[in-house]
């Protein structure tokens, strides 16, 4: 004879699922909501040149066009480096959301209505009604969903398009265009280019072949960046020799501890502290004692998202980076 | 009652040679031989790696660094890589290997399945948990380089086998179907714990991801240091049962009525290969494959008995995941392959060729 | 040497073993039968310790079976199991010697005393010229020989024998039960069989005990247990029994004629304590 304490829990079971699939069913008609305070911007830009640079045509990274006959207003960005040029651009206001990783400004952490860049919800996205979706990598074939929605999507994939200092000038000069705010782009890349050239010109007399080596870490399990990178750029305009050369053919290459220490890179930059790597950490690794940034102490921590993402700030890290690495150049 | 003396000598005058017996000290020339096997494999890894070290060289930095011997000045990166890098992982790599072989054996040896190994009671899944708990807190940041995830995962081990045990357990007796059944329960709600924590913080996925599927590139003497009182310890407990678990592969009821005490066997058994097991996953994540397949390997090459299968898969294990090790270092050099990986890709066809030469002789001659 | 009182026993409140009464003594062959489900097997669950008793004792050579620790208890009691599961690759020696294991401490190796004590068991079982031979290739009958050799290398004082030859063919059937009893009167063992064939009990016992619903309803020489009203009420089949011509021990036969069905026999009551 069966246990009747087993009939009772499998009826409660049953009466919970019920319950559960009927609360979803009801709250998946609620659209995310979305704040009219964006509606009316405070600091509104208003485009010059507006007239001539819509419509506007863009190359994306998977070569297809993105046409667009007006600068969008409701604009959902999965790109934290995108957000954050825009907010530099000061237009902000046409923002409608931001992925969940966007965390500079400070505008871009408290914006109201966010989604996930990693495991994008198409039926969110679209319930918010955007009329453009910035995409920077393709997960879980988002892209496609979306152009099957007609949704206008610029995609410009980070590892294939930006792999450069000047591809993200690139980069800040067309959100100028798309958003309206071409002079506030000119304006901003001549003044970031101007900080580079100083950098440069600081750095002029160094032979061309560059005597000290680098070894950029990215998390704890020794990936690094390579030569073929925007953060590989910026080594090179630092006159730094990247250990991780040209990884390869891979942009983001993992490598071993033997060989880093035999590389004997003099700089290690640290971008990983979200895995708890510290200076005091890296200095206190078996076997890291025989490297020469250990020994001089020329460990530089830097915020990972300043360095993950093509923006304006990478030349902030480059000042840093100067700075740290040639203090006497550098004050 | 002791058997007629005067019939047996009769009868031995026409008996033949009698068969071998298996004892401790016959044994000992089988051991050493696998223990210097091991040990060679484990120099030659030693000189092995992406970095190219003379192995004259590594031999020298290698005896420079035991007691009472000094051979001489060496250069300090090659010091550093030899001793401070490879050492700590091929000797690692030893020690989980050897821990996750013989506690493969063990857990076949008390389930008699074929198929058991030591994640089936929630080893792997209970690690997971409590590692993963670890790497999406604040605790993961703050702690550096002594990372509170091992002891998060050798407790999360012990909590998930202790309640496999206890969920199974029937008055005092334990039945061995009832225990793979709670310990795949316990392991279906670990890992679907842990699917939905890399989904929810998706910031710390290639972190857990990274933890999951194991590997030695983050080995230390220290972690050494962690997991060796385990290995150590199970070893010289568990052995000694070698020659009970022989007749525990009869039914339970014989090896009752032969006198075993087969629930304190199996608690003995269980709870040193786990705590082993446990603490071998916690230094080096999962990595599946040895557990199941280096005793089975065992077996099928030098017999059933436990007294050659659980030493010998022991040291099996360990040159099997050395070699494995030196080959996910090296094999590629943008990124390290999971050991996982290589254990499959490596084990699984080395296994077939075995089953379908033990095939053929079950078909008769060939 | 063994001595059965008053026993009771059963599995979750389910009596089943009612107040039996026995007793064997060392140099005979005492076999058990009865319809399934009287109890035979539990019974030999308990008296070799692996069944707990409800209340009652049994006692072998004056000590309480519960009062055995295991590995003692198997010095003194082996087992012979129907379809015993022997494990592949095995040898049949290394199978018998298996038996030494009580005589052996844990961290102990077997020795040239074991080795002498499996050899002899194996010449007087006629199975020395399999012992190098895998278990899983030996026939039923074989099998057989191997594990009552393996019994006998524990040197107990009483054999428990439970349906032993059910799956063998008739041949094995004798030479299994001849050489049980030789073992007995050569070694001075008790043995006790529990058996589904009559006419085996029948020729081969030296005294049978009859069992129905936990309870020994009838213990005696064959003549005086294997009696047609007495099988009758046990096993509600109308019999007729007959004398071996050579040996004049009873041999039941089911009757064909007009009686040959009687009321059905009723189910054996179900204690819910």
């Amino acid at each position: 004879m069966t246990n009747p304490w087993i009939h009772r829990l499998g009826g409660a079971l049953l009466a919970a699922m019920l319950l559960a699939a009927a609360a979803c069913g009801s709250s998946s008609t609620k659209n995310p909501a979305y704040t009219s305070a964006t509606a009316t911007p405070a600091a509104a830009t208003s485009p010059t040149t507006v007239a001539a640079a819509f419509p506007l045509t863009v190359q994306r990274s998977d070569g297809k066009a993105l046409t667009l006959a007006a600068a969008p207003k409701h604009i959902v960005s999965l790109s934290p480096a995108a957000t954050e040029i825009i907010y530099a651009l000061g237009a902000q206001a046409s923002l409608a959301a931001v992925d969940k990783n966007a965390d500079y400004p400070d505008g871009a952490k408290t914006f109201a209505t966010k989604v996930d860049a990693y495991e994008p919800n198409v039926e969110s996205i679209t319930g918010i009604a955007p009329d453009l979706v910035i995409v920077s990598s393709d997960s879980n074939g988002i892209v496609a969903k979306l152009d099957g929605l007609k949704i206008p999507v610029l995609f410009e994939d980070i590892d294939k398009s930006v792999k450069t200092v000047d591809d993200v000038m690139g980069q800040i000069t067309l959100l100028g265009k798309i958003t309206g705010t071409s002079d506030k782009a000119s304006a901003l890349v001549t003044t970031l280019n101007a900080r580079i050239k100083k950098v440069k010109d600081g750095l002029a007399d160094l032979p061309a072949t560059p005597a000290m080596k680098v070894y950029h870490e990215l998390d704890s399990t020794f990936y690094s960046a390579s030569t073929d990178t925007f953060i590989g750029d910026v080594y090179k305009i630092l006159h730094l020799r990247n250990i991780a050369g040209t990884g390869s053919g891979v942009a983001y290459p993992q490598l071993t501890q033997e060989a880093i220490i035999a590389a004997n890179p003099n700089v290690i930059v640290l971008a990983d502290e979200e895995f708890g790597v510290t200076v005091d950490s890296v200095k206190s690794r078996p076997g890291w004692s025989a490297i020469d940034a250990v020994k001089t102490g020329k460990i530089v921590g830097l915020n990972a998202s300043i360095v993950s993402r093509p923006g304006p700030r990478i030349v902030d890290a480059m000042e840093t980076l100067a700075r740290a690495i040639y203090p006497e150049r550098f004050k | 009652m002791q058997l007629a003396p005067p019939r047996a000598a009769a009868a031995r005058a026409t008996a033949g040679r009698d068969p071998a017996l298996v004892t401790w000290r016959s044994l000992v020339p089988v051991y050493a031989l696998a223990a210097g096997a091991t040990l060679i494999i484990a120099l030659l890894a030693v000189s092995w790696g992406t970095v190219h070290i003379p192995p004259q060289t590594t031999l020298s930095i290698v005896l420079n660094h035991l007691p009472w011997i000094s051979t001489g000045e060496h250069s300090a990166t090659y010091d550093a890589i030899v001793w401070d890098v490879r050492m700590p992982r091929v000797v690692l790599a030893g020690m989980v290997g050897a821990t996750l072989a013989f506690s493969g054996a063990a857990y076949q040896a008390v389930f008699r399945n074929p198929l058991a190994e030591p994640y089936v009671m929630g080893v792997a899944a209970g690690a997971s948990v409590g590692a993963t708990l670890i790497i999406v807190s604040p605790l993961f940041v703050t702690a550096g380089f002594l990372s509170p995830v091992p002891p998060a995962a050798f407790a999360g081990a012990l909590i998930a086998v202790a309640l496999a045990y206890s969920l199974a357990r029937v008055g005092h007796i334990v039945p061995t179907t009832s225990l793979i059944l709670s310990g795949v329960a316990v392991s279906s709600v670990g890992t679907s714990l842990v699917t939905y924590m890399m989904l929810a913080y998706n910031t710390r996925t290639l972190a857990i991801l990274n933890w999951l599927l194991g590997g030695f590139n983050t080995a230390t003497w220290t972690k050494v240091a962690i997991a060796l009182p385990y290995t150590a310890l199970a070893a010289i407990a568990v052995l000694p049962y070698a020659r009970i678990l022989n007749v525990m592969q009869l039914d339970e009821d014989q090896a009752r009525q032969l006198g075993v005490s087969v629930e304190r066997v199996k608690l003995t058994v269980l709870g040193f290969a786990s705590l082993a097991t446990a603490a071998a996953v916690s230094v080096s994540g999962l990595i599946g494959f040895v557990g199941l397949i280096v005793p089975h390997t065992v077996r099928m090459i030098w017999g059933p008995d436990y007294r050659r299968v659980l030493p010998l898969s022991g040291f099996f294990g360990a040159s099997f995941l050395i070699v494995a090790d030196m080959i996910a270092r090296t094999i590629d050099p943008t990124f390290e392959v999971p050991i996982g990986v290589i254990t499959a890709l490596v084990g699984a066809p080395f296994f077939l060729f075995l089953l379908r030469r033990q095939g053929r002789g079950a078909r008769g001659r060939f | 040497m063994l001595s059965v009182r008053d026993l009771h026993a059963g599995y979750d409140g389910r009596a089943v073993l009612r107040g039996v009464d026995l007793d064997a003594a060392r140099g005979e062959l005492l076999g058990i039968i009865g319809p399934n489900g009287c109890g035979k097997t539990t019974l030999l669950r308990v008296i070799s310790g692996v069944l707990p008793a409800a209340s009652g004792s049994v006692t072998i050579d004056g000590d309480e079976v519960r009062s055995i620790n295991p590995a003692a208890m198997a010095r003194r009691i082996a087992v012979v199991a129907q379809g015993a599961g022997l494990p592949e690759r095995f040898s049949a020696f290394e199978v018998t010697l298996m038996g030494r294991t009580p005589h052996l401490g844990l961290l102990q190796s077997e020795g040239k005393h074991d080795i002498d004590v499996v050899r002899a068991a194996m010449q007087r079982t006629d199975c020395w010229h399999l012992r190098s031979r895998p278990v899983e290739e030996l026939s039923g009958g074989e099998r057989q020989r191997v594990v009552i050799a393996r019994a006998l290398a524990q040197e107990p004082g009483l054999l428990l024998l439970d349906e032993p030859t059910s799956h063998l063919d008739i041949q094995h059937q004798v030479d299994t039960f001849r050489l049980t009893l030789d073992l007995c009167r050569e070694h001075q063992l008790a043995a006790v069989a529990v058996v589904h064939d009559l006419t085996l009990a029948s020729m081969f016992a030296d005294r049978i005990a009859l069992m129905a619903d936990g309870a020994i309803v009838a213990c005696g020489a064959p003549t005086q247990v294997l009696e047609p009203r007495i099988i009758e009420r046990v096993y509600g089949l109308a019999v007729r029994v007959i004398a071996h011509p050579a040996t004049g021990r009873p041999i039941v036969v089911p009757d064909a004629g007009p009686r040959a069905m009687l009321a059905p026999r009723p189910a054996p009551e179900r204690s819910t304590r």
